[in-house]
């Protein structure tokens, strides 16, 4: 039997670095690298995610698991999972990557509030010489668009 | 640069056709040359993946920007990867005055 498909978290960004790398073991300070780099851990954008709405912004659980489009639960659920990870990074003296995980980029959307019209800058763009200037009128008083919910429809 | 604009008709004064998967047309205008070419939406009466469908077949052309007024949940976070602009316009807005828009901002 098929398990019900996992929620889309979303996250604000991807994180700035791509990982994490201890400096070395303690007692070979200097000398060679000692043994192979050990196995990376993995941890995930969304449990990335819940570290920096929890313990980086100071958000509470409610208000970090509404910001990832998440339930209470699940947001734990996917802390524990962080908080393992690292632990286990610090403890064992193991490399961390980010990596995917079900997520969804919560990209901003802004108004002009020349001709109303409601736009994204997207990440990756290549146009980014016009990033603050409407992309129809062109004219440069932009606003935040707080509801894009209203943007969408479901197929 | 490749922008897109969905349409009702194949005319400049016809309407943006507001959901961008089920639009029946897209005109597809070239901000360097000012051509504007017309393209029917095949996958637009499909009953899943017409924005998505959509979406690919646009990208493959090199689109950077799409107009329309309402985006399907599916394409949002596919144009967010690929890196296409969403725009979103005022209903009733034609295509024609967008295009007008976009060629005063050149100037």
């Amino acid at each position: 039997m098929v398990g019900r498909p996992q929620k889309i978290r979303k996250i604000a960004g991807a994180p700035t670095v791509s990982g994490f790398r201890p400096c070395g073991p303690r007692r070979h300070r200097g000398g060679h690298h000692s043994g192979r780099m050990q196995e990376h851990i993995m941890l995930l954008f969304e449990e990335y995610e819940s570290i920096r709405l929890l313990d980086y912004e100071g958000n509470n659980q409610t208000d970090a698991a509404e910001l990832m489009h998440v339930s209470r639960p699940t947001l734990t659920r996917i802390y524990q999972r962080a908080r393992q990870k690292v632990a286990q990074a610090f403890i064992e003296g193991r490399p961390i990557k980010f990596e995917g995980g079900n997520v969804h980029y919560e990209t901003e959307w802004y108004q002009c509030t020349s001709c109303h019209s409601v736009f994204n800058i997207p990440q990756n763009a290549t146009d980014t010489t016009s990033s603050m200037e409407c992309p129809l009128c062109g004219k440069t008083e932009i606003i935040v668009y707080h509801n894009p919910d209203n943007l969408m429809t479901e197929e | 640069m490749k922008v897109v604009i969905t349409s009702q008709e194949k005319e400049m004064n016809s309407h943006v056709d507001a959901r961008f998967g089920r639009a029946a047309y897209f005109a597809l205008y070239d901000t360097e040359t000012g051509q504007v070419d017309w393209l029917q939406n095949q996958v637009g009466t499909q009953q899943h993946g017409a924005g998505t469908g959509a979406v690919n077949r646009l990208a493959n052309l090199g689109v950077e920007k799409i107009f329309a007024c309402v985006f399907g949940a599916k394409v949002k976070p596919l144009l967010d990867e690929l890196g296409i602009q969403m725009i979103v316009v005022q209903e009733g807005e034609t295509v024609g005055h967008i295009i007008e828009m976009l060629q005063d901002r050149k100037k």
